[in-house]
């Protein structure tokens, strides 16, 4: 199961790029705020361009929010959160995750694997 | 010409092979066209194989659909032979996910439909979407169910890809396995070949 961590200090952030023949399962986000500057909204959203289809023969690209994550700043969480089963949220695209205020001092940790 | 095989009851040892094996004889109906004489009526030997595997994907919007194309036309997926010796046997397996798909040959021309004459499939009437629908788990990715045996110039086979209507978008995982069979010059097939060979009927003997 691989991870990626990285600074929240620009916004969007990618973490994963698409795979062709897989969906991205996220089996687990750590929103380390300890070193914030403030609160951080974050948002977990899969871009895309979807393939033609007989609704909408030529799609443009497109980005769906998936997730929602607000962390206190000087907080530390973990998603899903511990004792709670992991819910599946599947990433079909480009994983990225955009802050509401870029900060370098939130540090944001994925972990995912391909299905 | 399409099977999709249901789960094993029983199992036997050894083994039997999933797919069509070197020296395994395979007989196609009469009831192929004369523009397949090249195989029609006729059995043959396989002389030799090759496994190619691929993965078909799709990112589509709820509640539509995409038609793939596997034949050979400028728009399809490129899933035929090119030459008339050579038979494809294709095992199609799924990933998870919320869709449905339709099996036309040629375009527009249900595989699976019931005989009064309402029950034909229709992604966009929800009493008609599940008539015939192959579902992710009738033939998964690692376990693939469903087989198709493409010739030469054989009609295009469609898989009408179906998202269901409860979500944004959903990406259809397609797993392809092409068993290439080089096939022999065409033989006389005595009883005993007959009874162990492959029958591989024409479309529409199976679309009755």
């Amino acid at each position: 199961m691989p991870s990626k961590m990285l600074t929240m200090g620009v916004s969007p952030t990618t973490f994963v790029l698409e795979r062709v023949n897989a969906k991205i399962v996220v089996d687990a986000i750590t929103v380390d705020n300890t070193l914030g500057a403030q609160d951080a909204i974050l948002t977990v959203q899969d871009s895309f361009t979807p393939s033609a289809s007989a609704g909408v023969l030529l799609p443009v690209p497109v980005v769906v929010n998936r997730l929602g994550i607000n962390e206190a700043m000087g907080g530390c969480d973990i998603w899903p959160p511990v004792g709670i089963p992991t819910k599946d949220l599947e990433i079909i695209g480009n994983l990225l995750i955009t802050i509401a205020t870029p900060d370098g001092g939130c540090r944001v940790t994925v972990a995912y694997h391909d299905e | 010409m399409i099977e999709l095989q249901p789960p094993v009851e029983a199992t036997v040892t050894p083994g039997v092979k999933k797919l069509l094996q070197k020296d395994y004889y395979v007989t196609f109906s009469p009831a192929f066209p004369s523009q397949l004489k090249a195989v029609s009526g006729l059995t043959f030997q396989i002389a030799q194989v090759c496994v190619v595997t691929n993965d078909l994907a799709y990112k589509l919007p709820g509640n539509d659909y995409r038609d793939v194309d596997l034949s050979n036309n400028a728009t399809g997926e490129n899933i035929y032979p090119d030459n008339e010796r050579t038979l494809y046997e294709v095992l199609v397996g799924f990933k998870p996910g919320p869709y449905l798909v339709h099996l036309q040959i040629p375009a527009t021309q249900y595989v699976s439909r019931l005989e009064q004459a309402s029950m034909n499939p229709d992604v966009t009437i929800a009493r008609q979407r599940y008539i015939g629908a192959k579902k992710p788990s009738d033939s998964p990715y690692d376990d693939p169910r469903l087989f198709f045996y493409f010739v030469k110039n054989l009609d295009p086979l469609i898989m009408r890809v179906f998202v269901e209507t409860d979500v944004d978008y959903a990406k259809p995982i397609i797993g392809l396995t092409v068993n290439k069979c080089l096939l022999s010059s065409p033989i006389t097939a005595t009883p005993d070949i007959f009874s162990r060979a492959k029958k591989i009927p024409y479309y529409t003997e199976i679309r009755w």
